[in-house]
C-alpha cells in the first residue's frame, strides 16, 4: 500500500466515521427538542422521558463526534500539509465559524443535559433549540469547505500560489449552498429513519406502547421530511455539478460520449477501457433533462477530458446509483407512512409497515455514506478541483501505513463500543423502564 | 498591525485552554493517582467536575488550531511535517481520553470493563499534556527545519531532547496543579478538600522546580527562547507574576485558603503561558517561521479576526449563561441531576451487589 493510498484511506475512514456522529449531532437534538416541546405543550410524561432518552444518545454521540472531529482537523495538517499550506487561509473562515458553532452546541448541550432540574423550562427548551440550530449551522460551515474543494473560488492563482484571497467569497463558493443543504437534509433523513427503525423493532418486540409510538412518529416526521426535501436539493446540486464539474457529472452518470439528449442511466457498470457503460437501463433524454432542464441539452462525456483527469468512474457511478436508489426507496416509504397515518389508524398497528421500517433503518446512513463517496471520489484526482492534485498535497512523512492501521483499529473498537453502549441504553432492556415509567 | 493582534488572540486562547482544558487533563491525572479510603469519592468528584464542560473546554484547542492554519498557513504546513510524530501522539491521547471518558460514564457493564475505560481515560489524560508540552518546546528550540516538504532534522530528534522532555513534564505538573486546586475548591467534604490540597501543594512545588529546570536547559537547547525570556519586557513582567503567584498560591493552599489558591494557580498558569508567548514572539516555529513571513496576506488575517470577534459575541454570553445555570446548581450538594449517572460511573454494580 503506497503512502498516498494509506493517507487517502485514513482520511476516508476518518470522514466516514465522523459523518455518522456529526449527522447524529445535527438531527438527534432536533428530535429531542421536538419531544420536549410536545412535553411542555401536552404535559404527557412520555414526551419528557423520550426527550431525556434521546438527549442521552445525543450526549454519547456528540462526545465521540467531538473526538473524531478533532482527529479530522489534525489529519488535514498531518496528512495534507501542502493542501493546508495553500488553502488554509482560504478555508480558515468557515472552519473558525464552525468552531464557534460547535462551541455553542457544546455549551447548550451541557445546559440541556444537566439542567433538567435547575433551569426554567423555557430556557431549557430554548437550549435544546439552540443545540439543534448550532449543530445544523456547523454542518453548513464544514460542508462549505468541502464544497470549496469542488468549486474553488475567492482567490487568484499566481505561479501556483494563492493571491488576492477573499475568504468570504471562498466560503460562498458555487457549490456551498446546494451541497451544504443536501448534507443537512441527508443528516435528518439518515438519523430519522435509523431511529424510526429502532423504535419499530422495539415495538414489534414488546408490543404497542405509547413510548415507541410517539418516538416513531417524531422520528418518521424528521426522516420523512428530510428525504422528501432531498429530491429538490439533490436536483439543485446535480445541476450545479453539471455546470461546474462536467467531468464529475459524466462519471456519476457513466457518460463517456458527449451527446445532446443524453439518456439517464439507471444502474449499469461503467467500463473505462471500452469507454461505455453496460447493463444500464436507459431513459432517453433523461440526463439532459435532469441536468439542464432541457431534454436536448448537450452533456459532455468523459472522452472530452484527458484520462489523467478522470476519477475512478465505477467508484463514482455505483455509489451514486446506490444513493439515488435508496433516496427513492425511502421517499416511497415516507409517502406510504404518510398515507397510512392519514387513514387515521395509528402506524403502530401496521405490523408490516413496522417490519419495513426496521429493514429501512440503516438505509439512510447507507445513502449518506454513498453520497459522501460520490462527492469525494468524484473530485479525484484533485484535492482542490482543477488546482491541486491529491498526490501533490500528501505529506512526505513515510510509513503512513502505521497511522492508517492505528486509526482503523481504534475506530473499529470505538464503533463497536458505541453501538454496544447505545444498545445497552436503548435496546437491550426488554422490560423497557421508559415505557413502564409513563 | 493585524498580524500581531491575531497572534495575541491565539495567545489568549492558549491561556484559556490551559486554564480550562488543561485542568481537565490534570483531573484525569489525579484520577490515575487516586488512592486511599476516599478513592471513590475522589474519582466521583473528578468525573462530576469534568463532565458537563470538557467538550466546550476542548474546543479552545481546535480554535487555536484553526487560527493557526487560517492566519499562518505556511507555518502550519511546516509544523505539521516536522512534528508529525509528537502531534500524532498528542492526537492519540486526545482521542483515547475523550472516548474512554464517555465510555466509562455510560457503560452498563461490570466493573472490570469500567476499570479498563477508567485506566485508559486517566493514562491518556496524563501522557497527552507531556506531548503537548514537547510540541511547544520543539517550536521554541530552533530545530524545525523543513525544505522541499521534508524535515531536515529527521522526525525524531527534532523534538525529542531533555529540554522538550522537561517542558512536557512541566506541562503535566502545571495541569495537575491547576486541577488539584480547582478540585479542592469544589470538594464537598473536608477530607476530600484536604486530599486535593495536599496534591495541589505537591504538584505546585514540582512545577516550580521543573520550571526552573526548563529555564536552565534552555541555555543549551533553546537560545532564541532564552534570550526572549531574558530580554522581553512582557516576559519579565509575566515571570515576576509567575514567581509571586506560585509562592502566594502554595502558601494559600497550605493555609486552606482554597479560593485564593485557585486565583493564584490560574494567575501562575496564565503568566507562564504569557512569558513563553512573549519570549517566542514573533516566532511560531523557530528558527524560520514567524507570524510575519508565514501569514498569507493582511486581508485574510483581518477577516479571520473579524470572524473571531463575531464568534466571541455569541460565545461569551453563552458561556456566561452556562456558568449562571450551574452556579445555582452548585449550591445544592453537587449536581443533583447528574447524581444517578455519576453513581453509575463510579460505583459500578458488580455481580456481588
Amino acid at each position: 500500500m503506497s503512502d498516498l493510498l494509506s493517507a487517502r484511506s485514513q482520511m476516508g475512514l476518518s470522514l466516514a466515521f465522523h459523518i455518522i456522529f456529526a449527522a447524529t449531532g445535527v438531527s438527534l437534538p432536533l428530535m429531542m427538542t421536538i419531544a420536549e416541546w410536545y412535553w411542555l405543550r401536552t404535559r404527557e410524561p412520555v414526551y419528557q422521558v423520550l426527550a431525556k432518552r434521546w438527549a442521552k444518545g445525543a450526549a454519547i454521540l456528540f462526545a465521540i463526534g467531538a473526538v473524531s472531529g478533532t482527529v479530522l482537523s489534525f489529519e488535514l495538517g498531518l496528512l495534507w500539509p501542502r493542501f493546508m499550506e495553500k488553502a488554509g487561509s482560504v478555508v480558515g473562515m468557515p472552519f473558525s465559524l464552525e468552531g464557534f458553532a460547535f462551541f455553542t452546541e457544546a455549551i447548550f448541550l451541557g445546559i440541556y443535559l444537566y439542567g433538567w432540574d435547575g433551569t426554567p423550562e423555557f430556557i431549557h427548551l430554548l437550549s435544546g433549540a439552540i443545540v439543534s440550530v448550532s449543530g445544523a449551522v456547523s454542518a453548513l460551515f464544514v460542508t462549505s469547505v468541502n464544497a470549496w474543494m469542488n468549486t474553488p473560488s475567492g482567490f487568484t492563482l499566481l505561479n501556483g500560489e494563492f493571491t488576492k484571497v477573499e475568504p468570504l467569497k471562498a466560503m460562498l463558493n458555487p457549490a456551498a449552498i446546494p451541497q451544504a443543504v443536501h448534507m443537512l437534509f441527508a443528516a435528518y433523513c439518515a438519523v430519522g429513519f435509523a431511529v424510526a427503525g429502532v423504535h419499530s423493532w422495539l415495538m414489534l418486540r414488546r408490543g404497542r406502547n405509547r413510548f415507541d409510538e410517539v418516538a416513531l412518529m417524531i422520528a418518521l416526521c424528521v426522516g420523512g421530511s428530510g428525504v422528501l426535501a432531498q429530491g429538490l436539493s439533490g436536483d439543485a446540486l446535480a445541476r450545479m455539478v453539471a455546470r461546474t464539474q462536467p467531468v464529475k457529472l459524466a462519471s456519476l452518470e457513466g457518460q463517456f460520449q458527449t451527446e445532446s439528449g443524453a439518456p439517464l442511466r439507471i444502474g449499469g457498470l461503467p467500463d473505462p477501457n471500452r469507454r461505455t457503460t453496460r447493463y444500464a437501463l436507459e431513459i432517453p433524454h433523461g440526463l439532459s433533462f435532469l441536468a439542464f432542464h432541457d431534454p436536448n441539452a448537450t452533456v459532455k462525456g468523459l472522452n472530452d477530458f484527458p484520462e489523467d483527469d478522470w476519477p475512478r468512474v465505477a467508484l463514482v457511478h455505483i455509489p451514486f446509483q446506490l444513493m439515488v436508489g435508496l433516496g427513492a426507496a425511502l421517499t416511497l416509504i415516507a409517502l406510504l407512512g404518510a398515507w397510512l397515518a392519514w387513514k387515521r389508524k395509528p402506524l403502530s398497528t401496521h405490523r408490516r409497515y413496522l417490519k419495513l421500517l426496521v429493514l429501512c433503518g440503516p438505509l439512510g446512513f447507507l445513502a449518506l455514506e454513498a453520497g459522501w463517496m460520490v462527492t469525494e471520489l468524484g473530485r479525484q484526482p484533485w484535492i482542490i478541483f482543477g488546482v491541486l492534485r491529491t498526490r501533490d498535497a500528501v505529506t512526505k512523512v513515510h510509513h503512513l501505513q502505521i497511522s492508517f492501521l492505528l486509526v482503523s483499529v481504534l475506530y473499529c473498537a470505538m464503533g463497536v463500543i458505541v453501538v454496544w453502549l447505545l444498545a445497552a441504553h436503548v435496546i437491550a432492556d426488554p422490560k423497557n423502564r421508559d415505557a413502564e415509567a409513563v | 498591525m493585524m498580524t500581531p493582534l491575531l497572534a495575541a488572540v491565539m495567545g489568549a486562547a492558549l491561556v484559556v485552554y490551559v486554564l480550562l482544558g488543561g485542568a481537565d487533563y490534570g483531573a484525569g491525572f489525579w484520577d490515575l493517582l487516586s488512592a486511599g479510603p476516599l478513592k471513590e469519592a475522589q474519582k466521583s468528584l473528578i468525573a462530576n467536575a469534568i463532565r458537563p464542560i470538557w467538550e466546550a473546554n476542548h474546543v479552545w484547542l481546535i480554535f487555536i488550531f484553526v487560527l493557526l492554519f487560517a492566519g499562518f498557513p505556511r507555518a502550519f504546513g511546516t509544523i505539521m511535517i516536522a512534528l508529525y510524530i509528537p502531534i500524532s501522539l498528542m492526537l492519540l491521547g486526545i482521542v483515547l481520553r475523550g472516548a474512554a471518558f464517555v465510555f466509562r460514564a455510560y457503560t452498563t457493564l461490570n466493573s472490570d470493563v469500567q476499570r479498563t475505560y477508567a485506566f485508559l481515560f486517566s493514562a491518556s489524560s496524563s501522557f497527552t499534556p507531556i506531548f503537548a508540552g514537547m510540541v511547544l518546546a520543539s517550536l521554541s528550540d530552533d530545530r524545525v527545519f523543513v525544505a522541499r516538504d521534508e524535515s531536515l532534522n529527521g522526525y525524531v530528534f527534532n523534538w525529542l531532547n531533555p529540554f522538550s522532555l522537561f517542558l512536557g513534564l512541566f506541562t503535566l505538573a502545571l495541569f495537575a496543579y491547576l486541577a488539584a486546586t480547582y478540585l479542592a475548591v469544589e470538594a464537598a467534604s473536608p477530607g476530600l478538600r484536604q486530599a486535593f490540597r495536599h496534591r495541589a501543594f505537591g504538584a505546585g512545588s514540582i512545577s516550580g522546580v521543573l520550571a526552573a529546570e526548563v529555564f536552565i536547559l534552555s541555555n543549551r537547547y533553546a537560545h532564541g527562547l532564552r534570550s526572549g525570556l531574558l530580554h522581553s519586557g512582557l516576559a519579565h513582567f509575566a515571570e515576576a507574576v509567575a514567581v509571586i503567584s506560585l509562592i502566594v498560591g502554595l502558601a494559600a493552599v497550605s493555609k486552606d485558603h482554597v479560593r485564593l489558591a485557585r486565583l493564584m494557580v490560574a494567575l501562575f498558569a496564565a503568566s507562564i503561558v504569557t512569558s513563553w508567548a512573549a519570549a517566542q514572539y514573533p516566532y511560531l516555529a523557530r528558527p524560520d517561521m514567524t507570524i510575519f513571513n508565514s501569514a498569507l496576506s493582511e486581508n485574510v488575517v483581518r477577516d479571520v479576526l473579524y470572524a473571531s470577534i463575531a464568534g466571541a459575541l455569541v460565545l461569551f454570553p453563552s458561556l456566561a449563561l452556562l456558568l449562571y445555570v450551574f452556579k445555582d446548581q452548585r449550591k445544592q450538594p453537587l449536581f443533583v441531576a447528574m447524581r444517578p449517572a455519576a453513581a453509575l460511573a463510579d460505583s459500578p454494580t458488580s455481580p456481588s451487589e
